[in-house]
């Protein structure tokens, strides 16, 4: 099932990205999906390079989308969220995630995918899946089975879809 | 093929054009049935790669493999499903 609220949702996030000319990757699970995996999220994870320049650029994406200012998610983490008007709040993380993942590397593999006449840069399944086992929560464990098998899936059908 | 007509000019005279041929060709068209519907193509097309792909990936459980290629079938922000939480605490996909 695919929604029109999601599909929306992902214009929203893409032309607000484009409109303050911020880089960002789609990561998590959001990627998963656009990926093709049949799974569901709460949030639309980000990752950013950690600049002075993406920094404004961020507090201008929250505009964008209606939303507060970066929290970070805990006193532990580097990680941060923007609840705005999109269906779901953002998570933006940066430079690296699990999995040893720099922003360089995850950006090497990722795809362009188009959502309406906008475009998202996406994280590649294998990276979703490489974070994912790396973090281990039960949430991400619960989720790999499923994403290993799209990525088989993916890989037999290679260019045929 | 008419020389030295591309294969976009040639779609553009046939759409273009009003002939009792191309009405006739329609009817004939409409009687079987007309075009496809889009949940028909999309779900003929997702059971012939299923078929395809069972026999090589067993390991995949078939009403996952369903899922997965329906996903991939689909254009990508139609993949997408964020489950959103409203004001009231009711959650929307």
């Amino acid at each position: 099932m695919s929604s029109d609220i999601s599909e929306k949702t992902l214009v929203a996030l893409a032309k607000a990205l484009r409109a303050v000319k911020l880089e960002a990757i789609v990561i998590g699970n959001c990627a998963s999906m656009l990926n093709g995996a049949p799974v569901t999220t709460q949030d639309i994870d980000l990752l950013i390079r950690h600049t002075r320049t993406n920094r404004r650029k961020l507090a201008r994406f929250a505009d964008e989308i209606g939303g507060s200012v970066p929290m970070p998610v805990s006193e532990l983490s580097t990680v941060e969220w923007i609840e705005g008007r999109l269906a779901v709040p953002v998570e933006i993380h940066y430079d690296r995630i699990s999995g040893g993942l720099t922003f360089s590397s995850v950006r090497s593999r990722a795809q362009i995918v188009a959502v309406g006449n906008e475009k998202l840069r996406v994280a590649a399944l294998v990276d979703v899946i490489r974070s994912k086992q790396a973090a281990g929560r039960p949430k991400d464990r619960a989720v790999l089975p499923i994403l290993r098998d799209t990525l088989a899936v993916k890989k037999r059908l290679g260019d045929a879809l | 093929m008419i020389a030295g007509m591309d294969a976009a000019e040639m779609g553009r005279r046939g759409g273009r054009s009003r002939s009792a041929a191309k009405r006739a060709a329609a009817q004939r068209n409409g009687a079987r049935g007309g075009r496809p519907r889009d949940v028909d193509v999309l779900a003929r097309r997702g059971r012939e790669v299923c078929a395809l792909l069972a026999a090589e990936l067993p390991g995949v459980d078939p009403g996952d493999l369903r899922l997965i290629v329906r996903c991939l079938l689909l254009p990508p922000a139609r993949r997408a499903v964020f489950v959103s939480r409203r004001n009231d605490g009711r959650y929307v996909f």
